[in-house]
This record gives structure tokens, sequence and C-alpha cells, in this order.
């Protein structure tokens, strides 16, 4: 039973069922009170176009997953699948082994914080947060016990009584979450649910959804086109891009070993080099006009000799122009062009001499060669071999 | 010193002119409503109040009562109706549900003669002229629209988020509307009903096809009675009218402030 995703209406059938749920409250630390998804090849064309294109992902129970992707990408028609707003042109999605795609979106269990929230304009915070639990027939005492709960959960003890249009959108976010939650679902999804808060409280409220995912440990699957924001929550995030998965990992995989050139320009700052890759005696090169270096190339690179060369700015390292290099690094002449303090780090914006190529360099502040340059300074620009990732 | 400008004089009294022109009918009616003669007349000779006596007789009072249950009972029929259609409309992704939604204007458009005539030939066969059954059915259809049209401009300020979060906090359709969307439009839902029970009291034309001797509504026996001569009291009748609806519209007015100021209950705060 428990690893089943309760219907409304077995829980209005069975006795006590009202306990059934409520004895895995909120706050209880139960055995994996998630549900695993599944999401098995996964296509919704629209208007013969696919929207989203042959999706599969697994995410285990109690996972924090994150859609990443620009607009258009298929992230949130993948959540509306899940939520069952949007039928399947192919595929299955499995909860806990059990296809879901036949239940209408009121049987599935599975909350949801929207956009805009979608709180019910003509009821009270308390009321708003108590109807998915009316829906189930939760009885009375019950419910105005679970409603607080999930009140002080979410620290909106105050507001119970006001309308949302009296709430501010931080305030009508919490209730959103308190009332997606309120229910025991085990999978919780989010669409963009910061997208209309301002940068200071959505930290805030990131930390607060981090929390709220730990304690309750149900699968949270969270839609953003925000970086930041999915590095800061994911366990693992989904790169969508044209409506395909481009790479799933952590955050840190995303970041160390980006399997395409989109993935590394979407996760963190990029120098990227379109080329074709040359064998050279035992090295391999990169050639490109805008760059033509020594590579590593990967142990399992798949062939094909074109490729696109990523090195993070943080790789590159700033030297005197006309010293030495060391043997085993890369060096481009070029000409600083700007530098921006940060704070922790310097971002240099370096011209190549030869191609006109501008690098991006960004060196920790206790680098004192790098503190002392100034724009039109001549530099060198190296990094080792290793630091270059290679993508098709 | 603006109010000094031509433009906004000459507003000013073009508003004046269209607003007497609109008003100065009603009132005359009403005034001569009051009159002492046997014709009708303004401005009245004598003030009396026997033609409002002469309503309360066994001539009107009949007549006034099947109008107003062919009224009631349109109202009862086209507003869940009208609503109903104005949702699926709203709601509906099925490719060329625009050509539905002029289907469902049309009794708005199509001239009223052309509709009393087609309704005739068709309730005919059906043998229901003459009979109160047919004439709720006809207003029905006349008043159906004003309900449409009034409930999918209430559906426009919405959000279809809502529908969707009520389905992903387990509520099923019909629960869906009855505790979010019907609450939400309600003004639209009320005012539409108000539409249809004054389109059905005020019709003439289509009820001229399908009234009989047994079933007639005023606005016909009006139309009959002004026929042979100018009775007063078809004036004391449209006064009375006048009033029903105004009272209707005053009783809106007051319910719609009293939802406003009771808070959270107006459906444009939306976010």
């Amino acid at each position: 039973m428990k690893q089943s995703p309760i219907s409304p209406n077995t829980v209005a059938q069975l006795p006590g069922a009202g306990g059934a749920s409520a004895g895995r409250t909120s706050l209880d630390p139960g055995a994996s009170p998630g549900a695993a998804v599944s999401i098995e090849g996964v296509t919704k064309r629209y208007g013969g176009q696919p929207a989203v294109d042959d999706v599969s992902l697994e995410i285990t129970a109690g996972e924090f997953v994150t859609f990443l992707g620009p607009s258009g990408s298929g992230k949130t028609t993948t959540l509306n699948m899940i939520a069952g707003f949007s039928d399947l042109d192919a595929g299955r999605i499995l909860l806990d082994g059990r296809s879901i795609a036949e239940l209408p979106p009121h049987k599935r269990d599975v909350g949801m914080v929207f956009q805009n929230y979608a709180l019910f304009p003509h009821m009270t915070a308390f009321d708003n947060i108590g109807f998915p639990l009316k829906q189930r027939r939760v009885e009375k005492q019950e419910l105005k016990r679970r409603v607080m709960e999930a009140l002080e959960l979410t620290q909106m003890e105050k507001y119970a009584k006001r309308y949302p249009r009296e709430l501010s959108g931080g305030q009508q976010q919490r209730v959103a979450v308190a009332r997606a939650i309120v229910f025991n679902p085990r999978v919780l999804l989010m669409d963009e649910p910061l997208g209309a808060l301002d940068k200071k409280l959505r930290e805030s409220i990131q930390l607060e959804i981090k929390g709220i995912h730990r304690r309750l440990g149900i699968t949270f699957i969270y839609v953003t086109h925000d970086q930041e924001e999915a590095l800061v929550l994911s366990d693992r995030i989904a790169i969508f891009r044209d409506g395909r998965i481009v790479q799933v990992g952590t955050a840190n995989e995303l970041y160390e070993r980006p399997r395409a050139s989109f993935v590394a320009d979407f996760i963190g700052d990029s120098n990227l080099f379109e080329g074709r890759i040359r064998r050279n005696g035992a090295e391999d090169w990169l050639e490109s006009d805008e760059l033509t270096c020594r590579v590593a190339l990967p142990a399992d690179w798949p062939g094909g000799d074109s490729a696109t060369l990523v090195i993070r700015p943080e790789r590159l390292r700033l030297l005197p122009a006309g010293g030495p290099v060391p043997g085993d690094l890369n060096a481009v002449e070029g000409v600083v062009t700007e530098i921006i303090y940060l704070g922790n780090t310097l971002r240099f914006v370096v011209t190549a001499s030869a191609t006109g190529r501008a690098f991006l360099v960004r060196t920790p502040i206790t680098d004192d060669a790098a503190r002392d340059l100034r724009a039109g300074d001549g530099v060198l620009v190296t990094w080792p071999v290793q630091a270059g990732i290679l993508v098709q | 010193m603006s109010r000094l400008r031509p433009g906004p004089v000459a507003l000013r009294v073009c508003v004046a002119v269209i607003g007497v022109l609109m008003i100065a009918p009603t009132i005359i009616i009403v005034v001569a409503s009051f009159g002492s003669t046997r014709s009708l007349a303004f401005p009245p000779e004598g003030i009396s109040t026997q033609w409002y006596e002469n309503f309360f007789t066994d001539a009107w009072l009949p007549t006034a009562k099947s109008s107003l249950q062919i009224a009631v009972l349109t109202v009862l029929l086209a507003t869940p109706l009208g609503t109903m259609a104005a949702l699926g409309v709203a709601r509906s992704r099925v490719p060329g549900i625009r050509v539905l939604q002029a289907l469902f204007i049309a009794p708005m458009i199509i001239p009223t003669v052309i509709l009393g005539i087609g309704l005739f030939q068709v309730f005919s066969t059906w043998r229901i002229t003459g009979s109160m059954l047919g004439l709720v059915l006809a207003h029905t259809a006349l008043a159906l629209p004003f309900v449409f049209v009034t409930v999918g401009a209430s559906l426009q300020t919405v959000d279809p988020a809502l529908e969707r979060a009520a389905a992903n906090l387990g509520a099923n359709p019909l629960r869906t509307f009855v505790q979010i969307t019907l609450p939400l439009i309600l003004p639209g839902v009320l005012s539409g009903a108000l539409f249809a029970f004054v389109t059905s009291l005020d019709e003439v034309v289509v009820a001229i096809f399908l009234t009989s001797p047994q079933v007639t509504t005023l606005p016909v026996q009006i139309f009959a009675t002004l026929q042979n001569y100018l009775d007063p009291t078809v004036a004391a009748i449209s006064t009375l009218l006048l009033l029903v609806t105004l009272v209707v519209l005053l009783v809106t007015a007051v319910v719609d402030r009293a939802r406003k100021t009771r808070g959270g209950d107006s459906p444009g705060a939306l976010r």
C-alpha cells in the first residue's frame, strides 16, 4: 500500500483512510515517502512538430531532479505530462513501476507548484491549502491540523486568513508550496516557481525549498531556465534542448564533463572553439580559425574529427608576455582588453593578437601577477592540455 | 478652465441630447400612465391610478402571470445552457471551435422575424405552438446568446491554471467547476440570467408567432390592444415592467457591490 500511489477514491472508500495517508504526516521521516518516476520514450507533438521528442529519464525515489533548458526546450511540457495536463503521443510514465498515463490529473496524487502559483483568489490561504484535503474528504479536525502543519512548515501561520491578493509574491509562493504538499503527494512538481520573485527572495526561498525536500524526502521535479537555481537545488540536472535531454548528471558532472557544447555553454561560463581534430605524431591537435592548440582526446572519444573545445575561464592562467612557457601548457599571445573586479575573483577579457578572438579568463583575487595587470598589457593565455574538454 | 473649451461643450450637448432622446419616451409613458382620460395622452389631463387598478383585473393578470412564468423558465433553461456553451468554447482545444461560437451567438444576429417564422414552422410539426413550452424554448434560444456572451467575458478573467491546479489537487471536473470556476464567473452568470429574464419579458416578435388565446405574453397583448385604441393601461403595464427591470438591476448592483467590499471574491483580483 505504501508503495502505490493512493488515489483519492481509494482514500475515500477505506475505513479510517484519513489515517492511512495521515499516518505518514509530512514531518514523518518514514521509509521512502517519495516515489520513483520513470519517463520512458515520451513524445509530444504539436501540429506534427515534436515539443518533446523521445525523452527518457529514471528518477529515483526522493531525488531532487531539475529540468533545465531555454524556453521551448520541452521541459515544461514534460512536467505537464507527468501532472496529466498533456497527453502522451508515445512512451510511458511510471510512478513506482505503475503507468499513470491512463489516470486523469485529479487521480494522480502528484503535487504541483505552478509558475504563477494559481492560488484560488476567492479562498483564504487556509482554504487554499485545505482544498486538496477537502477533495479527499479528510475529516474537519484532521484537515485543520494538517493545514496548520503545512502553514508551519512554510512559516505562514500568521497569514492563514488572508486572501491571495493580500499576500506578497513570496508569501503566495509559500502558500502554493504548502497547498501542493499538504496531501502528502509522493512527487512534487515545480514549474519555475521562483520566476516572479526578485533575486534576493529567490535565493532565500531556494534554501527553504531545499529544506522542505530534505524534511519530506519526497521526489522533487523542478523546472527552471536559471542554471544557478538548478545548481543550488538539484541532486541531478537534466539539460533540455529542442525537446530532447542533452545530458543528465550532477552539477559537478555537467560542469566538469559536459558532453555537448550546449551543456558547457548553458552551465557556467566557457570559452568554446569549434574546429577539427588532427593527429600529429603522438599529439592530437585542434585546428580552427580562431585557435590551434594541443588537445587531450578523452578515452571514450567516439571518433569523428569535428569537435568543440571547451575551456572554463578559471582553468586559464595569465603569464607575462615573452616569458618562458612550460612544455605541457598551451599558450596564446594576447592583449588585456577588459578587467572586471568581482570581489573574490578578477575577470579578464584577453584578445588574441593573432586572431582577434576574445578569451574569458577568471583568476582568484589572490593571484598577485594577475592583479597587477592593466588594460593594454600584453600577456600569454595559458592552460594545461588536460584542462581543455573536447565535446562533439 | 477646460470646461469652457468648445470640444467638451459640444460633447456635453451631444451627450445631453442623446440622453434625452433615450429616456424621454420612457418618462412620457410613465407620466401618461397616471392620466385620467380614456385614451393615452401627454401631458395627461388629471391624475388617477385607475389604469393600474385596471391592470390587476382578469383582462391582464393571467397574461402577466404566464409572461413571468415563461421568463423564469427561460432563465432557468438559458442560464445553465449558455454557461455550459461558454465554458465549452472557452476551454476547448478542438479546432474550428470558433464556428460553434458564431452559432451560439446567431440568435442575437438573425432578424427576429425570420427566427419567428422558422420556429413557427418547426413548432407546428412538433405541435407546440401556442403552448408555454414552445414560448419557453423560443425565448431560451433568444436569451442564450446573452448568457453565452456575459459568461464568456467572465471566463476570460479566470486563469485556466486555476482549473488545472484544482485538478492537480484532486478535484474532478465537476467539483472543479462548482468550487473554483463557478464562484469566479458568478457575476457573469448572474448578469446573463438577468439579460435572459429581460429578453423573455420584453420579447414580442417571436411571441406573436407562438402565442395563442390560451397562452399569451404581456408584450403580445399590449401590441394587440394598441391596434384597437391607445389604452392607458398599456402605459401602466409598461411602467410596471420598467419597475421590475429596475429592481432586478438594482439588486444585482447591490449584490455585486457587497461581494466586492466583502473582499476576496472579485474575480478580477487574480494576482
